[in-house]
């Protein structure tokens, strides 16, 4: 098994580990940090299934030599900055929330939401 | 190419000046939507001049981002620029010039899903399109539609990341992004690798086009959010990760598990709809089993099935926009449908259910019926057969209840609130079977006018009729179950859904 694979694998790991955390975890920003685990172990994974050892940088084009494939650099950038701006409102979405609730605990937010959309009348 | 350039550009524009001169908002959206329908017309002449088409947008040779024009594209485009039309005359300036620039995103990253047959660039619309979207969920910053919207983002921020891993084995194996030369390259024979990453990604677009298991967001989502939302969400934003589907069913041989996953999400989004009792909440689970139909659409494999499945895609998204549409102008969608005489809507909004819900019945002279019988046609299994009449009789139950309460037994509110725009919506939506009668023309039309279709589809609705009536004491005793469709639940189902994902196309 290549470098590459193994190093892959372990990617997948962390993805496990940012799953696990999402789905045990009550608090907000612990979910939210789990999340963003998952999003960076996505990027590492990317990175590393297409990687080959021994490829040179594609940018100096003398004849005879591996290159590295550019393309999925150029995908990880653009997710990159989407998980930016996912992260960023998701932060925003729950300091709304702690201000109306004054609590992180999922399960109490998700019960005052309930309570709150059934008394409200509309 | 021209087309999507037209279309696009012409949103985004009127989103940025309706955000900088928020006084003419209203006539910069309505520029977008000449812009838009322009787009749509030059996709049509386009696909009628030289047939479906795939090419590559750039001078980059391989290295291009593959767009499509064929029917699907030219269906999904076509509802995008109808419901901007129905939407915008509901609205009428009543929104502020924040809401008309996401209203106007929303529109232009819906737009581009449909002309995309790129992997990642499927990713990077599809992402674009759910972030705007949650914007939207949480515009009047109540605190459940916040709420609503962390859940979303949640949750399809973990289904991109499992699309982006799918991508990342499928790039590996086939070495190219665009789905035409992906296909060519694979050729149909597909390896573990490639079937693990086709499935990732299924699990990916099945969070964003609401498929039972995979999509428990969409209730919340789709039911706290404002009307116009509503609509928008139901109607053509989750079509997004349906088109996804279609794109991507293409790669490998999906017909069982789509078929499956079909009968699943229609009949369980049934029941969920039955058991439910604020209108918002129907319609939105009414959602989910009609996405059903789609991939049972999807999953026939035939270029006729996935003609059935867009047309549907295409038929759904009006009707169910003139339902949320109609519920909303008579602000009743969060009220309790088991005490409906305290109610009282406007005839407009009676008007708009009514035309609505023989729709979504699929009554013969009405949109669904051609999509249905023309889905019918293609289907060669018994069990989906039957799985079809199981969804259409769920359909027929869950209508006929909201409509008994909200039509006959609600008062009828003579004294205002009566917006006639809603009446334009349901008249275009009445009329919009003639589509069907142009896409198919007039052979296959008189074939699926046929007797035995003409009786089953009159009978569903009649057997439902009578089971409510049956039924109708102990229904709304049975009504109002608390199924919490938390985040953690939502997770939980995602990741069981994924399962059986697995196990279905490792074991067939």
């Amino acid at each position: 098994m290549s470098t590459g694979l193994l190093a892959s694998a372990i990617s997948v790991v962390i993805v496990c580990i940012g799953v696990l955390g999402l789905i045990l975890k009550r608090n907000l920003l612990m979910k939210l940090l789990s999340l963003n685990i998952v999003n960076t172990a996505t990027i590492l994974f990317f990175v590393l299934i297409v990687y080959n050892p021994g490829d040179r940088a594609p940018i100096d084009p003398t004849p005879g030599v591996q290159y590295a494939d550019p393309l999925p650099q150029a995908l990880v950038l653009t997710s990159i900055v989407i998980n930016f701006g996912v992260l960023a409102l998701s932060l925003l979405f729950t300091m709304v929330l702690v201000k109306r609730y004054h609590t992180l605990d999922l399960i109490k937010i998700e019960d005052f939401v309930r309570r709150e959309f059934e008394e409200e009348k509309s | 190419m021209i087309a999507l350039f037209v279309g696009v550009s012409s949103y985004l524009s009127a989103g940025i000046l309706s955000l900088i001169f928020s006084r003419y908002r209203f006539w910069f959206s309505l520029v977008g939507w000449v812009g838009g329908l322009i787009g749509t017309s030059l996709g049509i002449s386009s696909y009628l001049g030289s047939g479906p088409l795939v090419g590559k947008l750039g001078r980059w040779g391989i290295l291009g981002i593959e767009i499509i024009i064929d029917q699907t594209t030219l269906l999904f485009a076509g509802l995008v620029v109808v419901l901007n039309l129905f939407t915008l005359i509901y609205l009428r300036g009543t929104k502020k010039g924040v809401f008309y620039c996401l209203y106007n995103f929303l529109l232009a990253t819906t737009f581009s899903i449909a002309f995309s047959h790129d992997l990642f660039n499927l990713y990077v619309t599809i992402e674009f399109m759910s972030l705007v979207s949650i914007l939207l969920i949480g515009y009047e910053r109540k605190a459940y539609q916040i709420y609503a919207g962390a859940k979303y983002l949640i949750m399809s921020s973990l289904a991109m990341s499992l699309y982006l891993i799918g991508l990342g084995l499928v790039y590996r194996v086939g070495g190219s992004l665009g789905i035409g030369e992906l296909a060519r390259t694979l050729d149909g024979g597909a390896g573990s690798c490639i079937s693990l990453g086709i499935c990732l990604m299924l699990t990916g677009l099945a969070v964003k086009g609401g498929v039972f298991l995979f999509s428990m967001w969409l209730p919340d989502a789709h039911s706290y959010s404002d009307t116009v939302v509503s609509a928008l969400l139901s109607g053509m934003a989750i079509k997004s990760g349906l088109i996804g589907i279609i794109r991507v069913s293409g790669l490998v041989d999906l017909g069982q598990l789509l078929l499956i996953l079909g009968a699943l999400t229609g009949i369980a989004g049934a029941i969920f709809a039955l058991m439910s009792n604020r209108p918002k909440k129907i319609l939105a689970h009414s959602t989910i089993s009609q996405v059903g139909y789609i991939l049972l659409g999807i999953g026939t494999g035939t270029s006729a099935g996935i003609l059935a499945a867009s047309l549907h895609l295409f038929f759904h998204g009006l009707f169910k926009a003139l339902l949320f549409l109609s519920v909303g102008s008579a602000e009743v969608g969060r009220d309790n449908i088991d005490r409906a005489r305290d109610l009282s809507l406007p005839w407009t909004s009676k008007v708009g259910l009514f035309i609505g819900s023989v729709s979504i019945m699929a009554i013969p002279p009405f949109n669904k019926y051609f999509s249905k019988t023309l889905l019918v046609e293609q289907v060669n299994q018994e069990w989906v057969w039957f799985a079809m009449l199981a969804i259409g009789l769920g359909t027929a139950l869950y209508t006929l209840r909201l409509d008994w309460a909200l039509i006959v037994e609600a008062r009828t509110d003579r004294t205002g609130k009566s917006d006639l725009s809603i009446v334009a919506v349901a008249l275009a939506v009445g009329l919009s079977s003639f589509l069907a009668w142009v896409i198919l023309g007039s052979a296959e039309m008189a074939q699926l006018l046929n007797f035995h279709h003409l009786i089953a589809y009159i009978a569903i609705p009649l057997v439902g009729g009578l089971a409510l009536l049956g039924m109708r004491k102990r229904l709304s005793g049975l009504s109002a179950p608390y199924f919490p469709f938390s985040l953690e639940n939502s997770l939980v189902s995602l990741f069981t859904g994924f399962l059986v994902i697995e196990l279905v196309l490792f074991a067939l």
